[in-house]
């Protein structure tokens, strides 16, 4: 998941989001169920939230959607961030494999419609669905990719893992975590996140 | 040769700098020829899958590929990408040109690998090879530290004796072959032993294969002595983690990357995982051209032979090899359409899948076991269990 601001503020207006991958939704006269296939779970939503989930195409704002819908903007952001936890929605971010100057100020995201499984403590397996890639990545890749549930800089990662791995030595940290990062953005796990103006 | 899987061990990764293909887009280059150079074999392995003719001096001539048509087989191969070969039987010293065979493979610009039981390998021959051909790879055959039983096994007393000395030949000519133990309930003690002999014969790795179903290893397996599920699993376990642990010197095994855990993932990465059999045609000492060496067994998996059908044409033509092409492009059977190792295990070893079941594109016995027993990883299928994004349990309506 990916941090969610606050649904009145300006930045929400300009959020996109789009249905994740493994979701279906099934209507059923005046009811609609999702089926989370990842999860193997059902979910029932309401009206409303299935008015929106039909104008999700991963480009109109949540601006846009409120003025479609005639709804308030602060109620569709709202629910539309709800989904998103849920499991039934994701935010659209853009992606850029581009190595850019300053790398510092970047902020890494991973990509949320990829599928993690741990087996164990010895690391775990990220999958792409989309492109059909497997990565199998050992234990302290495992504590970067949970820490990227939300944006950081390389700095914060390096920071965290600081925390995490104690002893270790904080320049080889840094090292380890922009050839982490730099290899992953090549592979399209991990993105480096334009947030919206 | 005593095993299918021995075919998948990287012994058989063909040269990077291989020249471009001329072939059709939608047809795969031909990088390696497998050459069962003879059908004989001077031991009589309890387990061996080509079921050999036992040799005890030379082998007929019929049964030994001709030098003539494998350098027909060659000019035509280099054009479709061919820039490897292994050398395999049978024994392959037993035919005899060998010598011959690997300095003119060799002057081809033909990256080698050997597979040999070492017994008649000697000096000369060892230092010949070593500096003067491009052998790069060779893997013999041991399956126990101690004389009696390896002799046992293999059918001849003295085998255990030749092959250690034909070791040592090639560790100190300067390539220090891997050495294959092939695993039973008969030698499952003698591992770690095993282990230890290699490290001090200077052997570069050992490979454990589990005794098959196929050929000679279907009377193992009638006796109770071959590896159940279970026995298979266990082995693989020992052998990936608290032995390789333990020893410095590589070890592997052959297994479907879905029936490997994370760590053996991440320490073996894609090793042993699957079969390049969409670059690879075997050629048999008869001269019949088929899949590996399976074809000495099952006909249908002979395509042709050198001499009365155009390589080329077999290649890219035979229906046998069209439909494995277009099966491999996927969606996969079975277990395999929804498992996230599909697209780089190709179903693992096509020749024991053939012989388990009459299909060479099909879930590996392991994987299909796996699936019977209800142990098939669900972490490993496409709809398996784990998160999105934050994996750990995922998000929750």
């Amino acid at each position: 998941m990916t941090a969610s601001p606050d649904p009145l503020s300006p930045v929400s207006c300009l959020l996109t989001f789009r249905l994740r991958n493994d979701v279906a939704i099934e209507d059923f006269g005046g009811r609609s169920l999702v089926l989370l296939a990842g999860a193997l779970e059902l979910r029932e939503i309401n009206a409303a939230a299935r008015r929106l989930a039909g104008l999700l195409d991963g480009k109109r704002t949540v601006a846009d959607i409120a003025a479609e819908t005639g709804m308030p903007v602060g109620p569709v952001a709202a629910a539309l961030l709800e989904m998103e936890q849920q499991g039934v929605v994701r935010r659209v971010v853009n992606w850029s494999k581009e190595r850019r100057e300053p790398m510092s100020e970047a902020r890494y995201l991973a990509d949320p419609d990829v599928s993690f499984r741990t087996e164990g403590d010895d690391g775990g397996l990220l999958y792409n669905a989309e492109t059909d890639t497997l990565e199998v990545i050992n234990p302290v890749a495992v504590e970067i990719w949970k820490h990227l549930s939300a944006p950081h800089t390389r700095a914060e990662v390096a920071a965290h893992l600081a925390e995490v791995c104690e002893g270790a030595a904080p320049e080889q940290v840094e090292r380890d975590v922009a050839e982490f990062l730099d290899g992953m953005v090549q592979k399209g796990f991990i993105g480096v996140v334009e947030e919206p103006a | 040769m005593t095993d299918p899987a021995d075919t998948c061990d990287g012994l058989d990764e063909p040269a990077a700098s291989a020249p471009a293909p001329d072939m059709p887009p939608d047809v795969p280059a031909l990088k390696v020829f497998y050459l069962y150079l003879t059908a004989g074999c001077n031991l009589h392995c309890r387990h061996c899958w080509i079921t050999p003719t036992f040799v005890q001096g030379k082998p007929v001539p019929a049964e030994c590929l001709d030098l003539g048509r494998l350098k027909g087989a060659v000019a035509e191969g280099k054009p479709m990408g061919l820039s490897a070969a292994k050398l395999t039987g049978g024994e392959p010293m037993l035919h005899p040109q060998f010598r011959e065979i690997a300095d003119y493979l060799s002057s081809e610009g033909l990256e080698l690998s050997l597979e040999t039981n070492g017994t008649l390998l000697d000096r000369d021959l060892a230092v010949h090879l070593v500096r003067h051909t491009t052998l790069k790879r060779v893997a013999v055959s041991l399956d126990s530290p101690e004389e009696q039983e390896h002799d046992r096994f293999r059918g001849r007393p003295g085998a255990f004796r030749e092959a250690v000395r034909g070791i040592r030949f090639l560790a100190e000519a300067g390539l220090p072959p891997q050495i294959i133990m092939s695993v039973y309930r008969g030698n499952l003690d003698r591992i770690e032993g095993l282990i230890e002999l290699a490290m001090k014969l200077g052997a570069s790795s050992v490979k454990f294969n589990p005794v098959t179903h196929s050929g000679r290893g279907e009377e193992i397996h009638r006796q109770g002595l071959g590896l159940d599920f279970d026995g298979h699993l266990a082995l693989i376990r020992r052998i990936r983690g608290p032995l390789q642990d333990r020893y410095p010197i590589h070890l592997g095994a052959m297994v479907p990357p879905a029936m490997s855990t994370v760590k053996e993932l991440l320490r073996y990465g894609g090793e042993g995982a699957g079969c390049h059999v969409r670059h690879i045609l075997g050629i048999l000492g008869t001269g019949e051209m088929a899949l590996c060496g399976i074809g000495r067994s099952i006909p249908e998996l002979c395509f042709g032979r050198l001499g009365q059908d155009r390589l080329r044409e077999v290649w890219m033509t035979h229906p046998v090899l069209v439909r494995m092409r277009e099966e491999l492009k996927g969606p996969f059977p079975g277990v395999c359409g929804d498992c996230l190792h599909a697209g780089r295990c190709m179903t693992h070893c096509l020749a024991q899948n053939y012989e388990a079941c009459g299909t060479l594109v099909a879930p590996s016995p392991l994987c299909a076991e796996a699936v019977r027993r209800g142990v098939f990883p669900a972490t490993r299928r496409r709809q398996g269990t784990g998160g999105r994004g934050q994996g750990a349990g995922g998000n929750r309506l």
